[in-house]
């Protein structure tokens, strides 16, 4: 423990741990019974639990043979009021299914950030990642003064949801690890595993003899029935090692200093009933302080615990010398201020609402991109920017890899929003599965006939790519494909100069736009190298 | 286990994987025996039960002991590249699928293996198709529904071609002891329609889009190396327009009708005829088949037993 970390009060009691010098005031005195031991193991093996829980619900987010999808997969989605609260301020409606965050928050009023220290999937990865190597050096002070950095992003991001701008998504620790493991991580183990059992496989006996039983019963299991590509990797992967990198800098940084979630369920907690006891460092000791990750004993004249950033994880109670620390409900002793103001608080929520015409506008001036398609059944950019929160389910679940997340086209505003593109896959004409997995309905839940009747796009022919345009000989791959009754591609039957000038008659596909739903089938399976003959540009009936 | 020691069993490990490699047949062996043109002889069954269509079309060749020898390992290659229900006629029916390796296993197949390429999702395809339920109901674990594994695409010369003289080809349908044809009658927008010969796009790899430019021979060259043992069309119903998809029960019509026979281009000539009305000149992968000596097109010498 450094002393100059301390505010002046505690750093004028000189090496606290020292048993040979008498305390300078008188030690608290608490009666038994002495806190049990087993709770840090407890909730070790509570973060286990919800991570494995996490990791297998992203695992069933896949089709399984059966048009419903079984398992609830948007679970941990429905743990987070950030994402219900800002769903409710930028389209003005509840998610009931978001409803069950409510919960959570009562039993953070109850207990505090237990969902944090106890349940966050990121928070379990950026314990386990800091495993990775030895950290000895105490907090630098820069971390205790950007811990209200998470609170100026969530009102930031309050302001701007009330002006219909949802950027939650962006930064919610779910939405952020969920959609980096469908896009990045999963690919690339996919990739890795398939690779080296094809190299297996194509060396042949007596190496096949062991790697096919695996590969076998990998491919029942964790690996996807075909392999994953998105797009965006670079990006995504630069965010998230950033993330497990500022673990260096101090444990559990993004939880401190940046994350949303963990900002809104630190205003809740700072009310929390249950409470470390002592509430103020002990004079004598003050062991705990360095043991706590979030930094969570620290701040005023005599250092505190706070229940805002305290998580719970009681290594403290565990590291406690002198079976002090425990944690108690009713204490009556006065609660540290939150270190925020409410200038600050106005000031962010307020750069929220100005940033709103300045987001826009990027998306704005880019409105008419023809080609960008969005998931089956949106009807409107406005409500889909609204609701979407990024979190890459529908990446996941979309059985033909046709879910995207969007690039900078759109501006921040559409930054891994969900579009289709239909050269990478194409929308199954018979599967809802993107709409039954959307946490919070941005994807539209339509019947199946409702969603086969609903253009994303409409096709069009380049007839300059097209082959039987331009070479005069037949191929109709892309009416052979289509997939409404009856099809939006028909032919007409034309005579063209072929490659050698002679007359020829061939098909020629056509398109009727009354028909077509713009399902991609066409682009992506046409024969044309490169950019398809065949495009879905965003329909002319859908708003742009 | 040192360091030393660990080297020597991996350097050992590694010779015996590289003279296992040696030891495995380089693909063109794996083709199947051309066979001389075959006797274009058909039998048709007609009925509302499905099953009994299939058991007494292939009685009346001879029984499927005639075909499938015990012990041996057989694909049955049915047409349920579509995510399309039953009733849509854009897959074969799974009743004539399951009945087929019933026969089989009854036959003594050592193993019966049942998989297409799929133009929809696999999983979706094999699902809404009815079959894999159909085939996985028979209960019997020598009887299984595979996925198509994209590492068992073979690049395969194909000698007396004349479009598609290399492609790749599935390596299970090469290699199985017996192979089974098991197409469903329909309307083909590009081909016109689609039966036995054409079924082979299934069995084949690539970027199959492709080979829709100079479609008609190119079915007929990939017929060349894939040629089934047994072929049983099954025109139970008929899709007559908007094929190969599909997707309106109002394109389909009941005909109630099993064909087997051993010559793809005789199946495909007479059901050109009885089903659809056309003339096995109109589609020219019929005529291109004949040319290359797959079958017989000429309808006057395809001889016909009732079942």
């Amino acid at each position: 423990m450094n002393a100059h970390d301390l505010p002046p009060a505690a750093a004028g009691s000189p090496a606290p741990r020292s048993e040979a010098e008498p305390a300078q005031s008188t030690p608290p005195v608490f009666p038994l019974p002495v806190p049990w031991r087993g709770w840090v193991l407890v909730r070790r093996l509570s973060q286990l639990f919800f991570f494995l829980l996490f990791l297998i619900f992203f695992l069933q987010a896949t089709y399984r043979g059966e048009d419903r999808l079984s398992w609830p997969v948007d679970l941990f989605f429905r743990f987070d009021p950030l994402l219900l609260l800002e769903h409710a301020l930028a389209s003005g409606s509840i998610v009931p299914r978001l409803l069950l965050s409510l919960f959570f928050v009562g039993l953070t009023l109850v207990v505090g950030r237990f969902f944090c220290g106890w349940i966050c999937p990121l928070g379990t990865t950026l314990d386990g990642c800091r495993r990775l190597w030895q950290r000895t050096a105490p907090d630098p002070p820069l971390v205790f003064r950007l811990r209200r950095v998470k609170y100026y992003l969530l009102f930031f991001l309050l302001g701007a949801a009330v002006f219909q701008v949802n950027l939650a998504g962006l930064l919610d620790p779910l939405s952020l690890l969920f959609r980096t493991l469908a896009t990045i991580i999963y690919p690339a183990l996919s990739y890795g595993l398939e690779e080296s059992f094809a190299k297996a496989y194509d060396w042949g006996p007596p190496l096949t003899y062991i790697s096919e039983p695996v590969y076998g019963y990998l491919k029942d299991t964790i690996l996807p029935f075909r392999r994953p590509v998105f797009l965006l990797p670079l990006l995504t992967l630069t965010i998230f090692l950033t993330i497990v990198g500022l673990e260096r800098v101090a444990p559990r940084f993004w939880c401190r200093c940046l994350c949303p979630l963990g900002a809104l369920y630190g205003l809740v907690a700072r009310f929390a009933w249950l409470r470390k006891r002592p509430v103020k460092l002990c004079p004598d000791c003050g062991d705990c302080q360095p043991v706590c990750k979030m930094g969570a004993i620290h701040a005023e004249e005599v250092p505190r615990h706070q229940s805002a950033a305290c998580i719970l994880c009681l290594d403290c109670q565990e590291h406690c010398p002198k079976d002090r620390v425990a944690f108690r409900f009713g204490s009556k002793a006065p609660r540290p201020a939150l270190d925020l103001g409410r200038r600050q608080v106005i000031t962010a929520a307020a750069a929220g609402v100005v940033a709103v015409p300045f987001l826009r506008l990027g998306s704005l001036a880019h409105r008419p991109d023809e080609f960008l398609l969005r998931p089956p059944g949106v009807t409107s950019e406005a409500d889909f920017l609204a609701q979407c929160v990024r979190c890459g389910l529908c990446f996941k679940v979309c059985p033909t890899g046709a879910l995207q997340p969007l690039g900078w086209e759109q501006g921040l505003d559409g930054l891994y929003t969900s579009r289709l593109v239909p050269r990478l896959g194409y929308c199954e004409y018979n599967c809802t599965l993107c709409s039954q997995v959307c946490p919070t309905g941005a994807i539209p839940a339509l019947p199946l006939e409702v969603k086969q009747a609903s253009p994303m796009g409409t096709a069009f022919i380049n007839r300059y790519r097209c082959i039987p345009y331009t070479e005069g000989r037949d191929c109709l791959v892309c009416e052979e494909h289509c997939p409404t009754a009856p099809k939006a591609i028909g032919f007409n039957t034309a005579e063209v100069a072929d490659l050698h000038g002679k007359k020829v008659l061939v098909k020629l596909p056509v398109v009727n736009p009354e028909q077509c739903i713009g399902c991609g089938i066409c682009e992506n399976k046409c024969p044309v190298g490169g950019e398809a003959a065949i495009r879905v540009k965003r329909s002319l009936r859908l708003e742009m | 286990m040192d360091r030393r020691e660990f080297l020597q069993r991996v350097a050992a490990l590694g010779i015996l994987a590289g003279a296992g490699k040696l030891l495995t047949f380089p693909p063109e062996l794996l083709a199947m025996a051309p066979a001389e043109r075959p006797e274009p002889l058909l039998a048709q069954a007609s009925g509302s039960n499905y099953a009994h269509l299939v058991g007494d079309a292939v009685q009346a060749l001879g029984g499927m002991k005639k075909f499938v020898n015990p012990n041996e390992v057989v694909v049955v290659k049915p047409n349920m590249a579509w995510d399309r229900t039953p009733e849509l006629g854009a897959n074969t029916h799974p009743v004539v699928v399951r009945k087929i390796v019933e026969l089989c296993l009854e036959a003594g197949a050592k193993k019966v293996k049942v998989l297409d390429h799929t133009c929809h999702d696999a999983r979706r395809a094999y699902a809404n198709s009815g079959i894999k339920a159909a085939v996985e109901d028979i209960k019997d674990p020598r009887a299984v529904v595979e996925y198509v594994d994209e590492r068992k695409f073979v690049e395969m010369n194909v000698p007396k071609a004349k479009s598609l003289k290399k492609w790749s080809f599935y390596k299970d349908i090469l290699e199985a002891d017996r192979f089974i044809n098991v197409p469903v009658a329909k309307h083909h927008s590009e081909a016109r329609l689609t039966m036995a010969m054409k079924n082979m796009m299934g069995a084949i790899g690539g970027w199959r889009g492709r080979i829709h430019v100079g479609l008609h021979q190119n079915i007929a060259d990939m017929n060349l190396l894939l040629r089934a043992d047994l072929t049983i069309l099954d025109a139970t119903r008929i899709m007559t327009q908007g094929g190969p998809s599909g997707g309106n029960p109002e394109y389909v019509q009941v005909k109630n009708l099993v064909i087997a026979g051993v010559d793809p281009v005789a199946i495909d000539a007479y059901g050109t005829t009885t089903l659809f009305g056309l003339q096995p000149q109109d589609i020219g992968y019929i005529s291109k088949g004949y040319e290359l000596g797959l079958g017989e097109m000429d309808i006057k010498k395809i001889k016909i037993v009732s079942a």
